[in-house]
């Protein structure tokens, strides 16, 4: 029980000769959620997607629920399931209906029944609020409905922890709300959630933890009330005074 | 959405109608041209036509050689499409790292090979060379399988367009989900990608249904033979070979007009 | 606007179609051979006509000959005044005069053939087997009724030839070029003429299937030479050159004349 979800040790990352990570350290307990912030090209996104293996880590250890997954042993396809990621651009599938989406993965992985996954898809999508857009296409539903969407179909898999990739940044403003009311009750549900993202508002009012990442380490971390209103480093405060300022 | 569509429909219906006035003055003049009225009365045309094509039933020389073309072309398309499939896969995963380097060396090498060499020389190749002593085995199938190889390069780099034009995040949002590079790449990257491709696809197979026009030398008596065939007997130039046209234009324009339905069927599915 | 000059563009490239390419007058009217030295020919490929008319234009004949994959072809330039001759053998020649109006031959031969099957080269068993048989339809007067048949005569049922069907000796493959009348035609789905009922003939004597692969003139050295037939009968003429790559049967006909078929209004009296 003592072991944390996920524990991240010394992670590196690099893409060709360009140092992306440079030994990154942290612990999610379960129930946690856990802000990442960061300027552009901190790597925030690139140790987001190290935790599932999105992108390939140089070296450094990930446990996940006390496995190893960048062991080469490890079966990264079962570990995933576990893992549920939201993606800035959704990535629904457009061939596929709002309830195809939600209900490919755990029938194709013999999860779920075609049936209990239609349940379970119908169940998700009032959760989101889209009950009504079950059997419609992808690409006549607005970026918040796709947003919350691909959330649900996270969700379908009924994952131990949710990784949300800059999930707004791609959003028209007007959209935003509803898609964070989506994860806010989430989080509120108790799901451990991963957040990278530059809502900073956002971050504050729902995360335990926020880690402010710069030049691919962890620069600083805290609660968020503490990191926000007194931070310790000078360039967090800069960054904070940066995107505080915009979002005015 | 509705009223953008009349818009569209005069625009396609004007240039269609050009096209095919274009079409048809270019035709008729050919036809002149070309001799298909040379016996300058009706009378002597109706009687050439009836010495060309009714007598001793003669057209059923052209629908003989009708039916070896489709033959030609329907069998060539489906082992095209097949090794069409497997190869852009291999090229494709390989190119994702999959460790497959000697199977995307062969992929390259194939595709190379038989894009830059003449479908006519592959033919030769194949039935003289290949399969030189394997004379119980009906040259239709050599043919069959000279056309599909061919075929086979092209629908890879189409097929292989085609998956790299679907987005990336797609692949990552199946992996993310804990299904495999496999079932990822045929139950959400290929449905998408092959109707990217479909009309690609469809343009390919009408190419190859012309293409077939070279079977004749290796002794099949295909459409284009079967006007040859008919010249010899007849000793007319024109009537055959301008019937043999005609055919062959009636079925790309069938199968063209296929096409344009599907492309307009996509294209609406997709909004 | 993009569509009218589309039209236009349309509309110029059918005139130009339409009247280009319209053939110049000829000049002095033929009386000899000779004359074609300097004139445009056209020739079946890979014949002994094309041969021919290398030899009588010389180094010229890259600029000056034409050569076909069809007799029809070659012909139907002829009366579209492409070319002023076409060289070729003239039993298909008589055949074209009769049936083609404004054509004639040149009263002077270039040359006279012998008619032979062809071998690849060193097949001396199947060859030997094939002589014999031809020799025995020379002796009993089968080879000269089946010539006999054929004379002005294409009026025959590929039906009615026996082509020994399911035979004990296995196949014989004859590969030939069915645009050859009268020594071979497609007629229907079936085969007619000389050779190939000289052929059938041979086959029903040996005890073997005769199997007719009907291939273009110029793939028929190709075809016997990687095995794919067994013996080429497409009224082919013996010459020096082509002994290099090929054996050949005893002659099945001789005196064929090879001649040049011209407009009969470019014919001088």
């Amino acid at each position: 029980m003592s072991s944390p979800l996920i524990e991240v040790q010394d992670l590196h990352k690099s893409f060709g000769g360009n140092q992306v990570l440079n030994g990154i350290d942290a612990t999610v307990e379960k129930g946690e959620k856990l802000a990442i912030i960061g300027p552009s090209g901190s790597g925030k996104s690139t140790f987001l997607r190290c935790i599932n293996r999105m992108e390939e880590p140089t070296s450094g250890s990930i446990r996940f629920m006390g496995e190893e997954i960048t062991d080469r042993a490890c079966d990264i396809n079962r570990v995933r399931r576990h893992i549920g990621m939201v993606f800035q651009h959704f990535n629904l599938f457009p061939h596929l209906t709002v309830r195809g989406n939600l209900t490919l993965a755990p029938v194709c992985l013999r999860i779920m029944s075609p049936e209990e996954a239609d349940l379970r898809a119908a169940e998700l999508l009032e959760r989101v609020g889209l009950l009504d857009k079950i059997d419609e296409w992808p690409s006549r539903l607005s970026g918040g409905q796709k947003q919350r969407v691909a959330i649900a179909r996270a969700l379908a898999m009924d994952p131990e922890v949710l990784l949300f990739d800059e999930p707004t940044s791609a959003l028209d403003p007007e959209m935003i709300g509803e898609v964070l009311a989506v994860m806010k009750e989430l989080a509120e549900d108790g799901m451990t959630m991963l957040l990278v993202t530059h809502e900073m508002g956002f971050a504050r009012q729902i995360s335990d933890r926020v880690l402010f990442m710069d030049q691919g380490l962890i620069a600083e971390e805290g609660p968020p009330e503490e990191l926000f209103s007194h931070p310790r480093l000078p360039r967090t405060a800069e960054f904070l005074s940066k995107v505080l300022r915009t979002e005015l | 959405m509705s009223s953008s569509l009349p818009q569209g429909r005069r625009g396609s219906t004007d240039r269609g109608t050009v096209l095919l006035v274009v079409c048809g003055l270019f035709l008729i003049a050919l036809l002149f041209r070309s001799g298909f009225f040379a016996p300058a009365s009706w009378q002597g045309f109706c009687a050439k036509f009836h010495q060309n094509f009714i007598e001793q039933r003669r057209y059923m020389m052209l629908v003989n050689g009708l039916k070896a073309t489709l033959h030609m072309t329907f069998f060539a398309t489906l082992i095209g499409l097949a090794i069409g499939l497997i190869l852009s896969i291999i090229r494709v995963a390989h190119k994702g790292g999959a460790r497959i380097g000697p199977l995307a060396a062969f992929a390259n090498l194939y595709i190379t090979v038989l894009r830059g060499t003449p479908v006519m020389v592959q033919l030769l190749i194949w039935n003289f060379t290949i399969f030189a002593s394997a004379r119980d085995l009906k040259t239709l199938y050599i043919a069959v399988l000279a056309f599909g190889l061919n075929s086979g390069a092209y629908v890879a780099e189409i097929f292989r367009g085609g998956i790299e034009a679907v987005d990336p995040g797609q692949m990552e949002a199946g992996r993310s989900l804990g299904l495999s590079y496999r079932v990822t790449m045929s139950r959400i990257v290929l449905p998408q990608a092959v109707k990217n491709v479909l009309p690609m696809l469809f343009n390919e197979f009408i190419a190859l249904l012309k293409e077939t026009s070279v079977a004749g030398y290796i002794g099949i008596d295909d459409l284009t033979r079967a006007g040859q065939n008919i010249q010899a007997l007849t000793l007319e130039h024109s009537q055959p070979l301008v019937m043999v046209a005609l055919i062959y234009l009636a079925l790309v324009l069938v199968l063209s007009e296929g096409v344009r339905r599907l492309e307009a069927r996509l294209r609406r599915s997709q909004r | 606007m993009q569509n009218l000059k589309r039209t236009f563009l349309g509309i110029a490239l059918v005139t130009a179609l339409f009247f280009g390419a319209l053939p110049a007058g000829a000049t002095e009217k033929l009386s000899k051979v000779e004359q074609l030295k300097t004139e445009k020919l056209a020739a079946q490929r890979g014949t002994v006509g094309q041969m021919l008319a290398e030899e009588l234009l010389g180094e010229n004949s890259g600029l000056l000959l034409t050569t076909y994959e069809k007799y029809v072809d070659a012909i139907a330039a002829l009366r579209q005044q492409k070319v002023r001759a076409v060289i070729m053998d003239e039993g298909p020649a008589k055949r074209f005069l009769a049936n083609v109006p404004g054509l004639a031959i040149m009263p002077e031969p270039l040359s006279e053939e012998s008619y032979a099957i062809g071998f690849k080269k060193g097949n001396d068993a199947l060859r030997s087997r094939v002589d014999e048989a031809l020799e025995a339809m020379k002796q009993d007067g089968t080879l000269q009724a089946i010539i006999d048949k054929y004379n002005d005569n294409i009026d025959v049922n590929p039906e009615d030839i026996d082509l020994n069907v399911g035979a004990a000796g296995g196949k014989l493959v004859m590969g030939t070029e069915a645009g050859f009348a009268p020594y071979e035609l497609k007629v229907g789905e079936g085969y007619i003429g000389i050779d190939i009922e000289m052929a059938a003939a041979i086959a029903r004597r040996l005890g073997m299937e005769l199997q007719i692969e009907n291939l273009n003139f110029d793939a028929l050295p190709m075809a016997v030479a990687s095995g794919k037939v067994d013996m080429i009968c497409a009224g082919i003429s013996v010459t020096e050159e082509r002994k290099k790559n090929m054996d050949f049967s005893i002659n099945y006909v001789d005196g064929a004349k090879q001649v040049a078929v011209v407009r009969a209004d470019d014919l001088s009296e």
